[in-house]
């Protein structure tokens, strides 16, 4: 059975500049989360992939649709069964200065859920579990951040904080929201490292959000990946087949733009992206039909009238009307950036 | 296990040391630490004010360092014996003020729809209402007679402008990002409200409760001019009151002092709770701290 | 035949908080050649953005530049120490010669004037003499060179999106034809594509005009796309520099080496990636061994000893590269 599951999620919006319209922050999505795996969620700000983490976490409700938790509709749970789903269910916000408690230490703020919830029977059971927690998670000597503010350590170090906070309700699932863009770059690994360990060791479900490709195939190498583009999931499959066969035009496009660090690759990069056009429309004026069509090189009359379903193609979902003739080479009509 | 009473000692010992680094808040410190010995202590110490009648309205002397009034009471005792009362009234004005304004702001801000447009509603129209005429027709009303029923009625109109503001206060905490953390690891609303809001809101508060004191102390002395107050107890205000009305204070006569004490002291008062509130907000804020 | 256009010599900027000194950019040489893409990366506390202030003559207090010279070679005339010249005199070759480009959140933009206006003022800031035909005939030539359209001229910049208003802002700093480009940060923030955009725009740019471009940023992805020659920044000190294609298959610094396999790729093999162990430097608080020694594998496995006084120099390694550690032969034989 699986962990979370989303059935025909949407959460819409009221517009601000005409409150009779409504934005859809994310549209009809259905996902299946299962115990011990680990999917990477990939888009673009404006994709719906934060909310995506808010409605799992119960931060959003759905508009429409439900989430359930272990079969159970998240409405429907008792007040046990939602006490279990709240500590079950866990997230990691990006900005870690802003997720952690400034006029309380480390200490302080780590402890009171534990001592809420009676998982520890008193401060010195708290500081010991959350002493182990740290050097777990190699920061230690553990007083010597347990008695900080946050404003005294580090971005990676108070990352590694938020990972150990949400590991300390011991949940069976993290959505970890963008955990590593606001951590130096040689130390990113690290911290996907701890993530993956928590994930092997303790059976822990990892939703991982992020725009960054590498990243997301760093730690969702053996996972999925699903792709968001305006509130929609275009695409869903496991992230080594969707990487080398990109099935919807956006993920190709998308997986073109990466830049590759290694230089003796340059020549590789292509002249010209798969793309249309390249200004990103918003949530608030979405177009009709397929969402992606204005920036579509193969979009047909079709794909402006009628937005496609995900459906099953070469093993993973794709939602496009037209995946089979471009996968068999149909001609697309690219922007050029020689021409003027 | 580090002690936890080493680090509470050591945040009070850094409060003060933030306080006295600052040189305004350093002397508004100093004042309101002299009154407030001065209102502990004082009474405690002086005896029995005596009545003089063959003494009246003395110069300052060396018996009398302040001279005497009306009836040949020493006026610097008074002074003293009234600076208890001032702080008390202005203490429970602010006391009340910001339990007040707290609970409205809080349930306001944390609440929101329904309740917080009708608690809302209720502050704007006790926020435009002219706070000193109400007062005093309130005076009029109540008989006020001791600091407790003189600081609540008092308060009763500065609390509006301090329940916006936390109002503010807490609809901007509540999306932080930490705050959805504590959500999201299922902490209770109380302990959200105390451990995650209020410390948030500490600084903020206290740095109020001295400019509303202040407010008080003002409004307390003109009420007792207006002679709407029937205090009985030993009040500057009531020193005030007495030298304009029977002794011609303003005239220029040798109650001019009598007139003039109270006066002085009010504004040292008042000086001094301005250049507290100075250094607060940095001493009770550990980011500027540590 | 490479002829230099920037050296910098010994530039050092100091801070000082509370009493305290750190020199967030150290004893810093590097000399830039006419029409090469420089890409300066570091992380935290590297100092590349202090380095680039520094050189722009940008430090604010308490910040100071203490020593150095940044001599400019201008195509034709003497070549100029800019750190000699007053403020007035230095303001003459902003915009004119040497231009920035900051990140995209840090708007250089007037809120309150349209694109035009932000065209026509840079302009006559510095040529008075320009017609407004020709400022803004020129301004749309610029703006197709970005991929904007003309109606762009007449927006004010709120109406434009982050990707836009980047681009808009790349435009404006060739207005004055100028010679360099300093880059800070310009597509972090941005998303993947419109970053894929930029890159070639700016690399377009730099060939049809022939400039030189200073790129700093933390995002070791994009010097694979666009730089030629690489400088590492760590702990306000510059530890490698060097041709991009040496520097990253035969990096001669551990950090250097660190941070190219610490940047998971979509190629790569996942399982060689590994993080530079220990934390960011703390300028306040640094070691009195070699800066980067406590993070070191070299230094860890006994290699080298960190000695402080032999890191004060950079040391040359392969053809036209240089590093500050002074064990990499040692450490890089293979």
């Amino acid at each position: 059975m699986s962990l979370i599951e989303l059935e025909n999620v949407s959460v819409y919006f009221r517009s601000e500049r005409n409150p009779r319209e409504r934005v859809g922050a994310l549209v009809g999505v259905n996902l299946s989360i299962d115990p011990g795996e680990i999917i990477a969620v990939v888009g673009e700000s404006g994709c719906g992939k934060t909310t995506l983490g808010k409605v799992i976490t119960d931060i959003y409700q759905p508009t429409e649709g439900r989430v359930l938790y272990k079969g159970k509709d998240l409405r429907t749970l008792s007040k046990q069964e939602y006490r279990e789903y709240r500590l079950g269910v866990q997230m990691i916000h990006q900005d870690s200065y802003a997720a952690l408690n400034p006029n309380r230490t480390i200490f302080q703020s780590l402890s009171l859920p534990l001592l809420q919830h009676r998982l520890v029977r008193n401060q010195h059971q708290a500081w010991d579990e959350l002493a182990a927690l740290f050097a777990e998670i190699g920061l230690t000597p553990p007083e010597q951040f347990l008695d900080k503010y946050p404003h005294q350590l580090s971005g990676g170090q108070r990352q590694r904080i938020l990972l150990a906070r949400a590991l300390s309700v011991k949940p069976s699932l993290i959505v970890a929201d963008e955990p590593v863009s606001m951590v130096d770059v040689s130390l990113r690994i690290s911290l996907l490292d701890l993530m993956a360990r928590a994930n092997k060791k303790l059976g822990v479900s990892f939703v991982y959000i992020t725009h960054d490709l590498g990243t997301a195939r760093y730690i969702a190498h053996h996972g999925r990946i699903a792709v968001m583009y305006l509130g929609r999931m275009v695409e869903m499959n496991h992230i080594q087949a969707a990487l080398d066969h990109p099935a919807h035009p956006y993920f190709q496009a998308l997986i073109a733009a990466v830049p590759e660090a290694d230089p003796t690759l340059r020549g590789e990069r292509l002249a010209q992206l798969p793309l249309r056009s390249f200004d990103m429309p918003s949530v608030t004026n979405a177009p009709p039909g397929c969402k992606f069509h204005p920036r579509c090189p193969y979009a047909t009359e079709l794909c402006e009238r009628e937005e496609p379903k995900l459906r099953e193609f070469e093993g993973g979902l794709v939602a496009c009307h037209l995946v089979e003739t471009i996968r068999s080479g149909a001609p697309g009509r690219f922007l050029n950036l020689s021409s003027s | 296990m580090s002690g936890r009473k080493n680090d509470r000692l050591a945040g009070v010992r850094a409060f003060f040391a933030v306080i006295w680094r600052n040189p305004m808040s350093r002397v508004g410190f100093l004042i309101l630490l002299v009154f407030l010995l001065m209102a502990v202590f004082g009474p405690m110490l002086i005896p029995e004010l005596k009545s003089d009648y063959a003494n009246r309205l003395q110069p300052p002397s060396r018996e009398h360092w302040l001279g005497t009034d009306l009836a040949g009471k020493d006026t610097f005792l008074q002074l003293v014996l009234g600076s208890r009362n001032v702080l008390l009234v202005a203490a429970y004005a602010g006391l009340f003020a910001v339990l007040i304004a707290a609970v409205v702001g809080i349930v306001s801000g944390l609440q929101g729809g329904v309740v917080d447009q009708v608690l809302m509603l209720f502050t704007n129209v006790v926020l435009t209402m002219p706070s000193f005429p109400v007062t005093m027709i309130l005076s009029m009303v109540i008989r006020i007679t001791d600091p407790l029923v003189f600081g609540l009625v008092l308060s009763l109109w500065s609390w509006a402008g301090l329940a916006k503001a936390i109002r503010s206060q807490v609809l901007s905490l509540k999306h932080r990002e930490f705050i959805e953390a504590s959500r999201l690891l299922g902490i209770s609303k109380l302990n959200i409200i105390r451990y995650d809001i209020l410390p948030n809101l500490v600084s903020y508060i206290a740095v109020n409760f001295i400019s509303i004191m202040k407010g008080a102390i003002t409004s307390s002395v003109g009420l007792m001019i207006l002679g709407l107050v029937p205090f009985q107890g030993n009040h500057w205000g009531v020193m005030i009151q007495v030298a304009l009305s029977q002794t011609g204070a303003l005239m220029g006569s040798a109650s001019m002092v009598y007139f003039l004490a109270p006066v002085v002291c009010l504004m040292l008062f008042q000086l001094g709770c301005y250049f507290f509130a100075n250094g607060l907000d940095e001493a009770l804020n550990p980011r500027l701290r540590a | 035949m490479a002829e230099p256009i920037l050296e910098v010599r010994h530039l050092t900027v100091e801070y000082t908080v509370h009493g305290r000194t750190i020199r967030a950019c150290d004893d810093v040489s590097l000399t830039v050649n006419r029409g090469e893409i420089v890409g300066i990366i570091g992380e935290s506390g590297s100092g590349k953005t202090t380095l680039t202030f520094g050189i722009l003559n940008l430090i604010q207090p308490p910040g100071k530049i203490t020593s150095g010279e940044v001599i400019y070679h201008p195509k034709d005339g003497k070549p100029v120490d800019l750190r000699k010249l007053s403020p007035e005199e230095f303001a003459r070759y902003r915009w004119t010669n040497l231009t920035t480009v900051f990140q995209a959140a840090q708007n250089v933009m007037n809120p309150s004037l349209r694109v035009k206006e932000h065209f026509l003022e840079t302009a006559w800031a510095h040529d008075p003499k320009m017609s407004e035909e020709e400022i803004l005939a020129r301004a749309r030539d610029l703006l197709s060179q970005v991929r904007l359209e003309d109606r762009v001229l007449d927006c004010y910049p709120h109406q434009l999106s982050g990707g836009m208003k980047q681009r808009t802002i790349i435009a404006l700093s060739l207005i004055l034809n100028p010679d360099i480009i300093f880059l800070d940060e310009p597509t972090t923030a941005l998303d993947v594509i419109t970053q894929w955009y930029i890159l070639e725009i700016l690399k377009r740019i730099q060939k049809e005009y022939g400039l030189t471009m200073i790129f700093s940023t933390h995002d070791v992805s994009i010097i694979g796309s666009i730089v030629d020659r690489l400088g590492v920044m760590y702990a306000g000190e510059l530890v490698e520099y060097g041709p991009v294609l040496t520097m990253f298959k035969q990096p001669t610094h551990p950090y250097t080496a660190g941070l190219m396999s610490a940047v998971p790729s979509l190629r790569d093999d996942v399982t060689k990636r590994k993080a530079i162990p220990g934390h960011p430097p703390d300028l306040a608080n640094l070691p009195d061994s070699c800066r980067f020694a406590p993070r070191c594998f070299a230094h860890a496995q006994g290699l080298c000893a960190g000695d402080r006084q032999a890191t004060l120099q950079l040391y040359p390694s392969h053809p036209d590269q240089y590093t500050r550690c002074y064990s990499w032969e040692k450490v890089f034989r293979s």
